[in-house]
C-alpha cells in the first residue's frame, strides 16, 4: 500500500466526537428504552431484560465513546498537495480519496455548536458529483485549508 | 473581420413571447379528467354504496337531476380551471435577452429563472399524446452546473417554436462566445439551400447560418436526406404518426448544424428490443412469481376447497403475468418507435416515442461516461444498450416529470446492438472517444477474486440464502414446539395435515433458495472470469461481466473523485476495490470495481492526479 497522507486532524476532535456520538446514543437508547416498556408489563418476567438493556448500552458507550475515537483519530489523515486533495479515513472499511482541484467546486468551512465550543471547524471540498468533509480542524488551519483549496482550486490547469 | 456580419435572430431580443393559447384550455381538461377519473376510482366503495341506496330505495333521487348536476359541476370546474390557466397564460412569458433567456410565471408570486446562454448546455423537448395532438411540446433547457442544476420548463411551445428556440438558444450561445451578442439581426426564419456557399466569407454550409461568419442562407429548396438510416415498421407509418406536428405545429425548422451520423432502429431490431426490454419482463415475472408462490402456499394446506381455487387460479395468474407483459412491452414498442439519434455539430441528439415524443441531446463536452449494458436475456443473443451518462437537472420544476427511467439510465443512444457494432456506433455518435480502451485491453481480476466473488455472492451477499436461514430457523421453533407438546392437535389428521405443511413449505423453500444461489453462483464465476477493467490516457473502462453485463468507459475528466476502498479480508489478500465518482445522474454516479490488486488501485489514484508539466 502507498503510504499515508501527512496530515492529522486536530487532537480535539476526539472529543467532539465523544460529545457527538453520547449525544446520538444516549436519544437512541432513550428511544430503544421507551419502546421496551411495554415488557415490564408482563408478569413473571421481572427485570432481567433491562438489565440486558442496559449492558448492551454500556457495551456501546464503552466502544464509542472509549475504543472508537483514538483508532478513527489515528486512521484519519489528509494531505493537500499542489494539485489534489488526498484523503484517507476507515478503521474496518479503508478507503482512500484522491480529489484533484480542477474537478473542485467550492469549498467552505463549516462549524456546529459542539465544533464551536472546541474552537474547531470542519472543511468541506464539493466537486459536480459529492461533498468531502475533513472534520475537527483548529478554526485557524481550517481557515487557511479552505482559501489554500479554494486557491488551487481556482488556479488549477491541466495538460491533457 | 470588422466587416463581420451580424447573426440573424428568430426572437426579437427584449421581447417578451407568450406560450401558445391551447395551454389555457388543452390543460385544464387534461386535468379536470384526471381528476374526474381519480375521484371516480378513489371513491368506487361509496359509488356502490350510493347505487346499492338507490336501488334499495332508501334514497329517492331523478337521475337526469343528478347527471345534469354532474355535467354542471364539470363545467364549472373546467370554467374555473380555464380562467386559472387563463390568468396563468397572461402571467408567463419567455424573454431573449442580450445575455440570457429569462422565463416568467406565477399569478400571485412573480418567478423569473433565467439562464444566460454561455450556460445552455441542452434543449430538450416532450410532448404528451394530447400534446402532440396539438402540435405543442414541453421544451426544457438544462443549464450547466453541478448536480444543484435546475432546468427551466418552457410549457406549450409550438413544434416549430421549439425548433426555432433551439437553434436560437445555441446561435445565440454561439454568438456570446464570439463577443457579438450585441450585433444580433432580427430576421426570419428561411430555409437553408442543401449546400449553399456563404457569399461573405465563401464557407461551404448546410446550415441555416454560415458557421463561419453567422451570415444567414438564402431561402432554398429543403435539406438533404441524413446519411444512414435504418428504417423500422413504425417509421413506415411515420407521413401519418412520426411526422405528425399537430394542429398548431407549424413548419419544420432546419437544423443549425450538418447532421454528420444518424441511425434508427430496424424493424427487428425494434420488435428485439421489445421482447428482450428487461423492464415488462420483471415486472411481469415479479408479479407472477408472488402470485405463484401464494397459490403454492395455498395448495399446501391439503384441502379441497384450497385445491379447487388454486386450479382456477392458476390459468388466471398465467393470464395476469402474460397481461403484465405485453402491457410493459407495449409500452416500450411506443416509447423507442420512431428512434432516431444523429450527431449534428458538437451534440448528440435522440428523437423517441411514437405517441408521446421526446427530443431530447447532449453536448459531446458534456458527456459523463459511456455505458454498454447487457441484461441477461440480452447476453443470451448477443446484444446490448448503449447509453450515455449526463447531468440529470433536479430541478422543482422536474417535479411532475416521472420519467425515472431517463434518468437511471442516462440518454439510451441505442436500445438494441450486436456487441460487435457497438463500437461503430460509438465511433459514428461520438469521434472525439475514438482512442477509449477497448474489451481486448483490460487487465482481468487476480484469482483471488474468484473464490471471494463466490463466497460474496452466494453467502453474504445472498439474500435469498439469508431468508431461507430465517424461515429455517422459525421452522425448526415450530418442530420443536410441536414435538415437545406446546401445540396441541385436534386430531391426528389434522396433524399430518400440519406436517405435510411444514415439509412442503420447507421443500419449497429450499428449492428456491437452491435455485437462487445457483444463479448467483454461476453470475460469480462469470463476474470473476470476464471482468476486467483498463486506464490509457484519457478513459476509465471498468467491466463487471456476470449473468448480466455493465461496461463503463469514463473520460479521465469527467471522474470527480477516484477511490479505493478495503475491507480486512481484501487487505489480507491485498485487494482494494476500485471507484470512479461522476457527476452523471442527479446526484452522482459510482462505477466500481470489487477486487483489483492493490497496486494497481494506488496507480489508479495516482493516475487521477492532474497531470502538470510544471
Amino acid at each position: 500500500m502507498k503510504e499515508m497522507p501527512a496530515n492529522q486532524l486536530d487532537p480535539r476532535v476526539k472529543a467532539v466526537w465523544r460529545i457527538n456520538d453520547a449525544i446520538w446514543i444516549t436519544i437512541i437508547g432513550l428511544c430503544v428504552g421507551v419502546a421496551l416498556t411495554p415488557i415490564a408489563m408482563i408478569p413473571d418476567v421481572g427485570m432481567w431484560p433491562f438489565a440486558v438493556f442496559g449492558i448492551c448500552m454500556l457495551v456501546i458507550y464503552i466502544v464509542w465513546l472509549v475504543v472508537l475515537p483514538p483508532i478513527r483519530y489515528a486512521r484519519w489523515r489528509y494531505e493537500v498537495s499542489t494539485d489534489y486533495l488526498d484523503i484517507a479515513k476507515g478503521i474496518v472499511w479503508r478507503k482512500r480519496y484522491t480529489i484533484p482541484f480542477i474537478r473542485v467546486q467550492n469549498t467552505d468551512t463549516r462549524q456546529g455548536p459542539i465544533l464551536r465550543a472546541f474552537k474547531l471547524a470542519s472543511v468541506t471540498v464539493a466537486t459536480a458529483a459529492k461533498e468531502h468533509e475533513i472534520p475537527g480542524l483548529d478554526f485557524e488551519v481550517a481557515e487557511q485549508l479552505r482559501d489554500r483549496a479554494a486557491e488551487l482550486a481556482r488556479i488549477a490547469r491541466e495538460d491533457v | 473581420m470588422e466587416q463581420q456580419k451580424p447573426y440573424v435572430a428568430t426572437f426579437e431580443t427584449g421581447r417578451h413571447y407568450q406560450v401558445h393559447k391551447s395551454y389555457i384550455w388543452v390543460g385544464p381538461i387534461v386535468a379536470v379528467f384526471a381528476m374526474a377519473f381519480l375521484t371516480l376510482v378513489n371513491g368506487i366503495q361509496g359509488w356502490i354504496e350510493l347505487a346499492k341506496a338507490i336501488q334499495a330505495g332508501d334514497i329517492h333521487v331523478n337521475p337526469l337531476l343528478v347527471i345534469g348536476l354532474i355535467v354542471l359541476g364539470l363545467i364549472v370546474l373546467i370554467g374555473l380551471f380555464i380562467g386559472l390557466y387563463a390568468l396563468a397564460w397572461r402571467n408567463m412569458s419567455y424573454v431573449f435577452d442580450e445575455r440570457e433567456f429569462s422565463f416568467y410565471s406565477g399569478i400571485i408570486t412573480k418567478r423569473r429563472v433565467h439562464v444566460p446562454y454561455a450556460r445552455v448546455q441542452s434543449v430538450n423537448h416532450r410532448a404528451s399524446l394530447i400534446q402532440r395532438l396539438f402540435g405543442v411540446c414541453t421544451v426544457t433547457i438544462d443549464s450547466a452546473g453541478g448536480s444543484a442544476n435546475k432546468g427551466v420548463r418552457v410549457p406549450y411551445l409550438q413544434l416549430e417554436t421549439a425548433e426555432r428556440m433551439r437553434v436560437e438558444l445555441f446561435m445565440r450561445k454561439a454568438a456570446v462566445a464570439a463577443g457579438m451578442e450585441t450585433s444580433l439581426q432580427f430576421g426570419s426564419a428561411q430555409r437553408p439551400s442543401t449546400q449553399w456557399t456563404c457569399p461573405h466569407c465563401g464557407t461551404q454550409n448546410t446550415a441555416r447560418f454560415c458557421v463561419e461568419c453567422g451570415v444567414a442562407a438564402p431561402v432554398a429548396a429543403p435539406q438533404a436526406a441524413a446519411p444512414q438510416k435504418a428504417h423500422n415498421m413504425l417509421d413506415g407509418a411515420a407521413g401519418i404518426v412520426g411526422d405528425w406536428r399537430g394542429i398548431y405545429g407549424g413548419e419544420a425548422v432546419f437544423g443549425e448544424e450538418p447532421v454528420t451520423y444518424e441511425h434508427g432502429l430496424t424493424n427487428h431490431e425494434l420488435l428485439l428490443t421489445t421482447i428482450s426490454h428487461d423492464t415488462p419482463i420483471a415486472v411481469a415475472l415479479t408479479v407472477g412469481l408472488t402470485f405463484v408462490i401464494m397459490m403454492a402456499f395455498v395448495l399446501l394446506v391439503q384441502d379441497e376447497v384450497a385445491r379447487t381455487i388454486a386450479l382456477f387460479a392458476f390459468p388466471i395468474i398465467v393470464g395476469i403475468t402474460l397481461a403484465t407483459w405485453v402491457f410493459g412491452m407495449v409500452g416500450v414498442l411506443l416509447s423507442y418507435g420512431n428512434f432516431r439519434t444523429r450527431r449534428r455539430g458538437s451534440r448528440i441528439e435522440v428523437e423517441r416515442g411514437l405517441l408521446a415524443r421526446e427530443s431530447s441531446g447532449i453536448d459531446i463536452e458534456r458527456v459523463q461516461s459511456v455505458e454498454i449494458r447487457q441484461s441477461f436475456i440480452r447476453r443470451l443473443i448477443g446484444y446490448c444498450e448503449v447509453s450515455l451518462g449526463r447531468i440529470d437537472a433536479a430541478g422543482e420544476q422536474n417535479k411532475g416529470n416521472n420519467n425515472s427511467k431517463a434518468n437511471t439510465k442516462g440518454l439510451v443512444v441505442h436500445p438494441f446492438v450486436k456487441v460487435d457494432r457497438v463500437d461503430e456506433i460509438i465511433d459514428g455518435l461520438a469521434p472525439e472517444l475514438a482512442d477509449r480502451p477497448r474489451r481486448t485491453d483490460g487487465t482481468p481480476l487476480p484469482k483471488q477474486a474468484f473464490r471471494r466473488a463466490l463466497l460474496r455472492r452466494c453467502l453474504w451477499y445472498n439474500w435469498a440464502l439469508w431468508i431461507a436461514v430465517f424461515l429455517l430457523v422459525c421452522w425448526g421453533i415450530l418442530a420443536a414446539m410441536t414435538n415437545s407438546g406446546v401445540v396441541h392437535f385436534a386430531s391426528a389428521a389434522s396433524r399430518a395435515q400440519y406436517d405435510a405443511f411444514m415439509t412442503g413449505s420447507l421443500i419449497l423453500v429450499v428449492a428456491i433458495c437452491a435455485v437462487i444461489t445457483v444463479g448467483k453462483g454461476v453470475g460469480a464465476v462469470l463476474w470473476a472470469r470476464h471482468s476486467h477493467y483498463a486506464w490509457n490516457r484519457n478513459y476509465l473502462l471498468l467491466h463487471n461481466d456476470g449473468l448480466s453485463t455493465a461496461d463503463s468507459i469514463i473520460p479521465r475528466k469527467k471522474i470527480q473523485a477516484g477511490t479505493t476502498r478495503s475491507n480486512p479480508f481484501q487487505r489480507r489478500l491485498s485487494l482494494v476495490t476500485l471507484q470512479a465518482v461522476t457527476a452523471a445522474g442527479t446526484r452522482s454516479t459510482v462505477a466500481k470495481l470489487v477486487d483489483v490488486p492493490a497496486e494497481a488501485g494506488a496507480a489508479y489514484l495516482d493516475w487521477i492526479k492532474p497531470r502538470t508539466s510544471s
